[in-house]
């Protein structure tokens, strides 16, 4: 007892040594943050008599001129060096697949984070076992991704550093103590990552499980730090903060990251993560499902596809908002911003968003509904699908109707005028949002019924539970077309602010009748099991879908993300003079954004093929060679 | 409590507190943005 | 159950014969007209009746043993809501827009017919029967498939590349983004921080709130209150305001923006695009006012390079009006809309 006792002292002191140490690079560089300003800033004290002030661009604060200004640059090999080909595409290529990949290992430990964590605490002792055994093949492919992730880190920064030369050493400039740190913390990232994966097994009990459970937070704290500290150069080149007119680097470092963007695309970006995750996963068990050869593996990786989609889905459902608020604080920092995404040269890209939701939402509820078709007992719902159809088709016409419709001149004279009376109205905003609300009301709706779908509740109050969930849910509608109708009567800014109640609205449904509905059902009669594996192939085939949309979605946004700058590098700091300070043209966009899900598809299923040659022995080798398996420095933006 | 279950009765009191809940719901979430959900009304 | 199936049918019986009226001309589309102010709801309301009726009618038919299969129901509620659009709808949608919601009314029958297996192997069905071409009639169906098909397909890529005489289709910005600033008479307005001068409170202060309240009550033509008539003698301040900017824009604008302000004057239609319609929500309600005060003083020739194909024959009107005038016209046609100008705060 006493050796056993030792040894688990031991263990849990060297466990805290190896964290302490992959931890020790950040906070020892913390103070060196302090301390960088103020050397430079004593440097320039020394050389001239005079210390320039600045005012930030953005707090309007007065700080001491610490760094050059933003570069002029000019067109020409000094500046913009080339190959023959434009040299943006390149970038733009390099820096989505990093992106792609970035966004999938961060998603996946979260993934794990919750799944290891319902494994330990379900009373199942089976179910306990799966979900950790799920959570265990999960990072087992992140891992071969997180080295893709990092090779292409480099080559991002490779491809900055040799076509876009003045930018990056201007960008590298201002953001040095970040970019240190970041290249830092990715020690901290892989030696936890290495420790967790390989630990696995050695770790699966008792307190040595809970140190586990530990790790992966911490994890999975790293790499969101990691995420943040990226999207604050992003933030910067939107709405750049911390530094004068002239672009001089004016000493607080925390002024250029607490960018007026940064915050909103924290958020955005963490849920955005999650849901693209949760498609990849979920896409990878529906194939791993239609290839299946037993029964048994068809029920494994059909139980897995829809554990990997309802984890992307919960984070789906808040994504539209958070978009939203991204985009209230765009039009607050700088109004011609917003008009340029959503009035302007942008608007069209914004349609071929919307069509992309319906598409992700319309998918997750046809998967619902095939799944509510491997239930017994879940045909009473049946009937009623049509209507829910009729909901979503609604709402998704709605959702999708242009302001400024695309016509021929003869379409144009009949229609009298540039908009229609009738669905010019549904072009604006406060039609997109009732529509959009009742889209995800609807989802919400097709959760609980799955959820439901194979009992008989058996509680005293059952009947009045179920009227009540009928009423709720009529309601919510009622509020959130209500809400919408008000909002044409109303002026602009109080109009903006209908938003927060309806998405109040969705959000009350999902958390009090998933609430609800698991009070109503404790006890309740089953009517059959739920059969795993008898799932439709069209259900894995919807999966595939949401995975493709949410993956042509991203590049898509990112896009526009990027074209808001117009001719800006910085935006009104530091111009781009190269040949391609243009915008795209829609359908070339398009292209290219077809271009790279495609190429990410074809990796990823590399990725997966590479991760299923392991498959058959022991967990405890190295994984396949991948070159630079030690993670470089990964500049990403 | 086993008068709940009454159908009528169970429809009158989910609709007081649907409506409740929701108008409540309207009026704090623009109040806490600063703006007036009864705008309109005002009038 | 039974009465509300009836109903239901009902309903879907007499949206059939309308509809069918419709389609043939017998009847014109707004014999059930789309009510002004109602319309984005009603169209919503009257689908909504439609697969409301849709659902009586079928399940009247199959309590009447004259079930319709799964197949024909789901063509023919896609066909259905095709004709709706393209018929009942007026004025005419442009074909873009039925095309996408074309796609999204296939997607989500689609969706409906094969929510679940059983459904699913109906709707098959008869797909499988004319592929197998068991039966006479099944083969002859099959073979002229084969035949059509081809035909079909070439007639479509013919009728695509064909050139064709009408003007190419243009994709306008129609809002580009303001600038920063802009000059007009000599003075340099900030947009995102200038206000109307004459959006005044009987103090004389700038107040939204005021002026909200002595509007046109929207889409409707009542004055909001009984004494906020401008052309009363009596009345002072942004009432005189809002007549002053009444005549200028009916001595300067009305001959193209249309004396009910909706982009239906004397020369509308001798221009392409045609002038902006101020009651249309899309228009002066979502914008704010320096934004129009800088498109009415710089005009189409003003535009800035996001406002290609600058196809916009908008005087620009500094030539000819003050500042002052400028600001008075802006004030009433908000006024005379019932919309409010977009602010901040």
């Amino acid at each position: 007892m006493g050796r056993v006792i030792g040894k688990r002292l031991f263990s849990i002191m060297a466990l805290c040594a190896m964290v302490g140490l992959l931890l020790l690079p950040i906070v020892v560089a913390m103070p060196s943050l302090a301390i960088g300003e103020e050397a430079t800033a004593d440097g320039a004290k020394k050389e001239g008599d005079k210390v320039e002030k600045g005012r930030d661009v953005y707090y309007k604060t007065e700080g001491v001129v610490v760094g050059a200004p933003a570069p002029k640059t000019t067109d020409g090999p000094k500046d913009y060096p080339r190959y023959n080909f434009e040299s943006r595409v390149l970038l733009w290529f390099a820096n989505q697949q990093h992106l792609y990949y970035g966004s999938f290992v961060l998603a996946v430990p979260i993934f794990c984070m919750i799944i290891e964590f319902m494994g330990v605490v379900t009373k199942d002792k089976a179910l306990a076992k799966r979900y950790d055994q799920l959570a265990y093949d999960f990072i087992k492919i992140s891992l071969t991704a997180y080295s893709l992730t990092a090779v292409l880190g480099g080559i991002l920064i490779f491809t900055f550093l040799t076509l876009y030369p003045a930018f990056f050493s201007y960008l590298s400039s201002v953001f040095r103590p970040v970019m240190h740190i970041y290249a830092l913390m990715f020690v901290a990232e892989s030696g936890t990552l290495y420790i967790y994966y390989y630990g696995w097994d050695k770790m699966k009990e008792g307190f040595l499980k809970w140190i586990h459970l530990s790790m992966s937070v911490i994890l999975n704290i790293i790499g969101t730090l990691l995420m943040f500290l990226a999207n604050s150069w992003i933030g910067f080149m939107m709405s750049p903060a911390g530094v004068d007119e002239q672009g001089r680097y004016l000493g607080n470092i925390w002024h250029v990251i607490h960018t007026a963007l940064w915050n909103p695309l924290n958020l955005h970006r963490i849920l955005g993560n999650m849901a693209f995750g949760g498609g990849v996963v979920a896409a990878y068990a529906a194939y791993k499902f239609l290839a299946a050869k037993t029964d048994e593996d068809r029920a494994h990786y059909d139980w897995m596809g829809y554990i990997a989609m309802a984890l992307g889905v919960a984070f789906l459902i808040p994504l539209p908002f958070a978009g939203y608020w991204l985009m209230r604080e765009v039009y607050a920092y700088r109004q011609q911003m917003g008009i340029t995404l959503m009035g302007g040269l942008l608007a069209w890209l914004f349609i071929i968003q919307a069509t992309m939701i319906g598409i992700l939402f319309l998918s997750t509820n046809y998967y619902l509904w095939q799944a509510m078709g491997r239930m017994r007992g879940a045909e009473k719902y049946q009937r009623y699908i049509k209507y829910l159809v009729f909901l979503l088709a609604c709402g998704y016409m709605v959702f999708i109707t242009p302001h400024t419709m695309v016509m021929t001149p003869a379409e144009l004279k009949a229609m009298g005028g540039q908009q229609h009376p009738v669905l010019g109205n549904y072009g604006v905003m406060s039609a997109k949002n009732g529509g959009i609300n009742v889209i995800i009301t609807t989802t919400v709706l097709s959760f609980v019924w799955y959820m439901r779908g194979n009992k008989v509740s058996t509680v005293s109050w059952a009947k009045f539970g179920n009227i009540f969930m009928g009423v709720f849910f009529a309601c919510a509608y009622i509020n959130i077309i209500g809400l919408a109708i008000y909002g044409y009567y109303i002026p602009a800014n109080v109009r903006v602010g209908l938003s927060v109640p309806q998405v109040t609205t969705t959000l009350s449904c999902l958390f009090f009748m998933f609430a609800l509905n698991s009070m109503m059902m404790k006890g309740a009669k089953q009517m059959g099991p739920i059969e795993w594996g008898k799932i439709s192939a069209r259900s894995q085939y919807a999966l595939i879908m949401l995975a493709t949309a949410f993956t042509w979605m991203m590049g898509l946004m990112g896009y526009i993300r990027s074209s808001v700058r117009l001719f800006w590098h910085v935006n009104e700091i530091m111009r781009d003079n190269s040949p391609w300070a243009y915008t795209h043209t829609v359908g070339f966009a398009a292209n290219m954004i077809s271009a790279n899900v495609l190429f990410f598809w074809i990796s990823i299923l590399f990725v997966f093929w590479l991760g299923s040659l392991t498959a058959k022995k022991a967990p405890v080798e190295a994984k396949v060679a991948v070159p630079g398996s030690v993670p470089q420095p990964a500049g990403s933006h | 409590m086993a008068v709940l279950n009454n159908p009528v009765v169970a429809v009158i009191v989910s609709l007081i507190i649907s409506v409740g809940y929701f108008l409540t719901v309207d009026h704090f979430m623009m109040d806490m943005q600063g703006l007036d959900f009864w705008y309109l009304f005002r009038q | 159950m039974k009465a509300l199936m009836s109903l239901g049918a009902l309903v879907g019986v007499l949206g059939l014969l309308l509809l069918g009226g419709m389609i043939f001309d017998v009847v014109p589309s707004n014999t059930v007209r789309l009510i002004e102010g109602y319309m984005p709801m009603q169209m919503l309301f009257e689908v909504g009746c439609y697969v409301l009726g849709f659902a009586g009618l079928s399940y009247m038919l199959n309590a009447m043993g004259m079930a319709l299969p799964r197949f024909w129901q789901g063509i023919g509620f896609w066909v259905f809501l095709m004709m709706y659009l393209k018929f009942r709808v007026y004025p005419p949608i442009p074909f873009s827009v039925r095309a996408m919601y074309g796609t999204v009314g296939l997607v989500t029958v689609f969706m409906w017919v094969s929510a679940n297996e059983e459904d699913w192997k109906k709707f098959k069905q008869p797909i499988l029967n004319v592929l197998d071409a068991q039966t006479g009639m099944n083969r002859l169906l099959r073979y002229m498939y084969l035949v059509l098909l081809p035909i079909l397909i070439g007639g479509f890529s013919f009728n695509a590349m064909m050139p064709k005489s009408e003007e190419p289709i243009e994709l306008r910005t129609v809002h580009p983004a303001p600038p920063a600033s802009t000059k007009v008479h000599g003075k340099t307005y900030t947009l995102q921080t200038s206000q109307s001068p004459y959006r005044v409170n009987p103090e004389g202060k700038y107040d939204q709130e005021y002026s909200n309240a002595n509007i046109v009550e929207q889409g409707m033509g009542r004055l909001m209150k009984p004494n906020a008539n401008p052309w009363d003698e009596k009345n002072q301040g942004y009432l005189k305001y809002v007549r002053e900017g009444g005549e200028i824009f009916f001595q300067n604008c009305h001959f193209c923006h249309g004396d009910n302000l909706n982009g239906r004057g004397l020369h509308a239609f001798a221009f392409n695009p045609i002038p902006a319609n101020f009651t249309d929500p899309g228009t002066i309600a979502q914008l704010q006012e320096t934004f129009i005060f800088w498109r009415v003083a710089k005009g189409g020739i003003g535009l800035p390079n996001e406002g290609f194909p600058w196809a916009s024959v908008m005087p620009p009107w500094e030539q000819h009006l003050t500042v002052d005038e400028i600001w008075k016209v802006i004030l009433f046609e908000y006024w005379h809309t019932g919309y409010y100008p977009r602010t901040w705060d």
